[in-house]
């Protein structure tokens, strides 16, 4: 008897462990890519300055006349960066929020749905095919528009980027606003508030910690952003000079230079990436600081000391009902930018449709793209899948909730979804193509995709667990099952629906890449001949290269049909998304008491 | 349909000289029936509440008392298919008229929650909520009316030194006080009560009792409550509903000493409810 429970817990010691390393992975990884991108900057950074480097305003890596501390200076690109992503969070901010507030207390309920469900395919709208819009639509219309030579610079990428964080912030605030308890708009309403007067001085201020979080969640993704930018920004790398000068960021520095450089040029652009994920870090931390922390108080004053005092309550409320109607406005910009992007590329690639497929005589271009592109989602899922799936079990069955290395965890990961993808391509880049000797191959692109995706899975899993009700796991457990068995006979089975959203998520990730995999997997238009160790570009890689790189009209028309499709695959993967949920019920079904779905609030 | 159309109309319309609350009725609901989309919640309710009184609401769950309760300020308007039908008159003006300014309404008409509802505010920024919204920005005049409305609902020393700390770290009876001192600073002729205490322990309890005592000096009270001696102690005129109607009405004294009706009977004496 003694030594079959010795036995049985000593397994359990045994696979617990396996579920801790893979838990782990995560932090490996974040720390992986930090002291990788260090370490291949360091070259660089001593041999440029790090002052030259920051501070530099010449950027002119193959004039070898040039001693290398004046060749190397990114504050140009530095300056860009931070104007772009001011322009977008500005404008993405105000816009989100508003149509967040519009889309929970104005809507009327019918248009609630569409509504959001609009908002929620551009989150997963790839942004190759935003920067495309841009560059074909946006910058010849401010070119006609200024009456100049460039239509590109900073306007553009703004526009372009609030468009792209606007899903974000929108989301989040919507979900913030939807979590403020209904008793502070009873109560604002019992004061004699009236309903705008309620919105803007008591929810939107409750709601205040979510909407800052989708705020900063969207500076990140508007600063890591690449291909978007690199078609609209001009990518010449002098400072702005006004809204529609050619400037550069960041991201696009490394994304533009990374296919050629070699030696010190190489270090230089990494080193640039060092200098965006020191950018993005903060910004992470600031978030997670954020929860942590979201009451502030205001100073002590010093009252007058006057109690009989006559006041003359008067109604009113002006600025409220003019909030909302700028709500209904700018809702309605929100619908038709995002509905006119998507009218567009369908429009202009219907008609294009048999470019891909070889109508002028060229190789089919879609075959290999779909070849390549399920190459990578597979050797992705495959590593990351376990992985991630392992590391939810670990942090919701197995560790202590709440203890340290649980939050070092959950920390890591919301790092890692952070990072954004040009960084994942310089490491990818650094330790596969190049260390690992793999070159631009399927594999290092499906390598360095795996850790992409690695957070959607972690947290996907992880609340599909968190919605199954312990009761489950104690009857399993009371019947004399193990807890092994009991995770793989009654745990992980409730859980499918959350592992196959994490799939379907994962896929739309991978299918949505190109900053990642320009260097990794390359963007070669054949198919793999060597089958995992040959290059091959995804769908959104060729977008970005016949967009870009084509010089004939051919290749602009492949273009818009390979946006077309790519459209059609994120819809897909929506409506995908959209059935499991039908089908298999989601965490829904667990939960004892209904959700509330929407806060009804009556004009009153 | 309708709310539209008064919501509309209410902006045309700033009534705050047509309450008038020197008369001796502050209250007079006539033949109020109310419906929440098919079920027939009030059944032909008559009350006159005298000014300056405390009035209890009393009965069973489910009973209508809330609702009454609610349709007095008109917060029954945010639930979904409320319907209602007589008359109810408050400082003069009939409440449910077209025109009806909404938001005056409920200034002077002020509420206090089942649970404390303080919003996620500084103390301070809770009391001067009401003022702020009609139009008060004068800091003088501010800490005034946050000084003063503490000081009624006798809390000033507890928390002028926290004024600038958020009402959500008090106590759960400190929150429910602050609600009423909230209320008070809107300065209101009525005050609603919805079963203040029932979440709150037996201390917390008796000083908004106490509270209550002091402030029918100025304010008309009416509490609904489940707990009888809560009734039996503070109220000045007590009604006894059931299934939606009011069974009896008249002076608290009379009511728990010698009931008329023999359901108020059985209810007072614990026997049902």
């Amino acid at each position: 008897m003694k030594k079959v429970e010795k036995k049985a817990s000593h397994n359990g010691m045994a696979e617990k462990w396996v579920f801790f390393a893979c838990a782990a992975f995560s932090i490996v990884a974040v720390f992986g890519i930090i002291i990788f991108i260090l370490v291949s900057s360091i070259p660089a950074l001593a041999e440029i300055g790090v002052f030259n480097f920051l501070f530099g305003t010449n950027w002119n890596p193959t004039n070898t006349n040039l001693e290398a501390s004046e060749r190397f200076g990114i504050l140009p690109m530095l300056v860009g960066s931070l104007c772009v992503t001011f322009g977008a969070l500005i404008l993405g901010g105000i816009l989100g929020v508003f149509a967040a507030l519009f889309l929970v207390y104005w809507c009327p309920e019918k248009f609630k749905k569409p509504f959001e469900q609009i908002i929620n395919v551009f989150a997963g709208v790839p942004s190759v095919i935003f920067g495309f819009f841009g560059m074909t639509v946006l910058v010849p219309a401010l070119r006609v528009m200024f009456n100049t030579d460039s239509g590109s610079g900073i306007l553009p990428s703004s526009l372009v980027l609030m468009l792209m964080i606007l899903p974000t912030v929108a989301s989040m605030s919507k979900n913030a606003l939807r979590s403020v308890p209904e008793p502070y708009y009873e109560g604002a309403l019992a004061l004699g508030a009236t309903k705008e007067q309620a919105i803007f001085t008591v929810m939107l201020p409750a709601a205040r910690s979510g909407v800052i979080s989708g705020l900063i969640m969207g500076t990140g993704r508007a600063i890591g952003e690449t291909m978007a930018v690199i078609m609209v920004c001009g990518n010449s790398t002098s400072f702005p000079s006004g809204l529609l000068s050619s400037i550069r960021t960041l991201t696009a520095n490394i994304a533009l230079e990374m296919s050629y450089a070699s030696g010190l040029h190489r270090n230089a652009l990494i080193a640039t990436g060092f200098v965006l994920l020191v950018f993005i870090l903060i910004i992470n931390l600031s978030i997670s600081f954020l929860k942590k922390d979201s009451k502030g108080s205001a100073r002590l004053r010093k009252m007058a000391g006057v109690t009989d005092t006559k006041a003359e309550y008067r109604q009113k409320g002006l600025f409220s009902v003019i909030g909302k109607y700028v709500s209904y406005v700018l809702s309605a910009i929100v619908l038709i930018s995002l509905v006119g992007i998507l009218l567009y590329v369908i429009i202009r690639g219907v008609p294009n449709i048999g470019y891909v497929f070889g109508i002028d005589g060229s190789t089919p271009a879609i075959w290999p793209a779909f070849v390549n592109t399920f190459t990578i989602i597979f050797i992705s899922l495959i590593i990351a899948f376990p992985i991630g799936t392992c590391a939810a079990v670990y942090l919701n069955e197995y560790a202590k909730p709440g203890s340290k290395i649980v939050r070092a965890i959950r920390l890591f990961t919301d790092t890692l979804s952070g990072i954004p993808s040009i960084i994942f391509g310089l490491f990818g880049n650094i330790l596969f193509v190049n260390l690992m000797g793999l070159k631009y191959s399927l594999l290092a692109g499906g390598l360095t995709m795996s850790l992409m995706i690695l957070p959607t899975i972690v947290r996907s899993v992880e609340e599909s667990l968190i919605a199954i009700p312990d009761s489950l796991r104690e009857a399993s457990l009371a019947c004399g099952a193990s807890k092994l068995y009991t995770l793989m006979h009654v745990i992980l089975p409730q859980a499918l629906a959350g592992m196959l959203t994490a799939g379907v998520l994962s896929i739309g990730r991978i299918v949505g890449e190109s900053a990642a995999l320009l260097f990794t997997s390359g963007s070669t238009r054949n198919f793999p001949s060597n089958w995992l160790l040959s290059p091959g570009g995804t769908f959104s890689v060729m977008v970005y290269t016949f967009a870009t790189e084509g010089r004939t009209a051919t290749d602009a028309n492949k273009a818009y049909a390979m946006a077309f499709i790519l459209i059609i695959l994120v819809v897909a993967i929506y409506v995908a998304l959209g059935l499991i949920e039908y089908f298999l019920g989601g965490e829904r079904k667990w939960k004892t008491k209904k959700p509330k779905e929407k806060i009804k609030l009556k004009t009153a | 349909m309708e709310n539209k159309k008064t919501e509309r109309k209410d902006k045309t319309k700033n009534s705050v000289k047509d309450f008038d609350f020197t008369r001796d009725v502050a209250i007079n609901i006539d033949h109020m029936d109310l419906w929440y989309t098919q079920f027939h919640a009030i059944k032909d309710v008559s009350l006159e509440i005298k000014k300056g009184e405390i009035t209890a609401f009393i009965g069973p769950s489910g009973c209508g008392k809330s609702t009454v309760l609610k349709s007095l300020n008109r917060m029954n308007d945010l639930v979904p298919g409320c319907r209602i039908t007589g008359k109810i008159e408050i400082g003069g003006q009939d409440i449910y008229a077209p025109g009806v300014n909404l938001p005056m309404l409920r200034k002077n008409v002020g509420m206090v929650f089942q649970k404390p509802n303080p919003f996620p505010k500084s103390v301070y920024d809770n009391i001067a909520y009401a003022p702020r919204i009609f139009g008060i920005r004068d800091k003088k005049t501010l800490d005034g009316i946050v000084e003063s409305s503490l000081r009624k609902a006798a809390m000033w020393d507890e928390l002028k030194d926290r004024l600038n700390k958020s009402a959500l770290g008090l106590s759960g009876g400190q929150q429910q006080r602050l609600c009423i001192a909230r209320a008070l600073a809107a300065d209101p002729a009525i005050l609603l009560m919805d079963e203040p205490t029932s979440a709150l322990d037996p201390i917390s309890t008796g000083k908004i009792e106490e509270l209550c005592d002091e402030l029918k000096k100025s304010v008309t009270i009416v509490i609904v409550t489940h707990n009888m001696q809560q009734a039996a102690r503070i109220s000045d005129k007590t009604a006894f509903f059931l299934l939606g109607e009011v069974i009896e009405y008249g002076e608290t004294q009379q009511i728990f000493s010698a009931p008329v009706k023999a359901e108020t009977e059985r209810y007072i004496s614990g026997r049902f409810g």
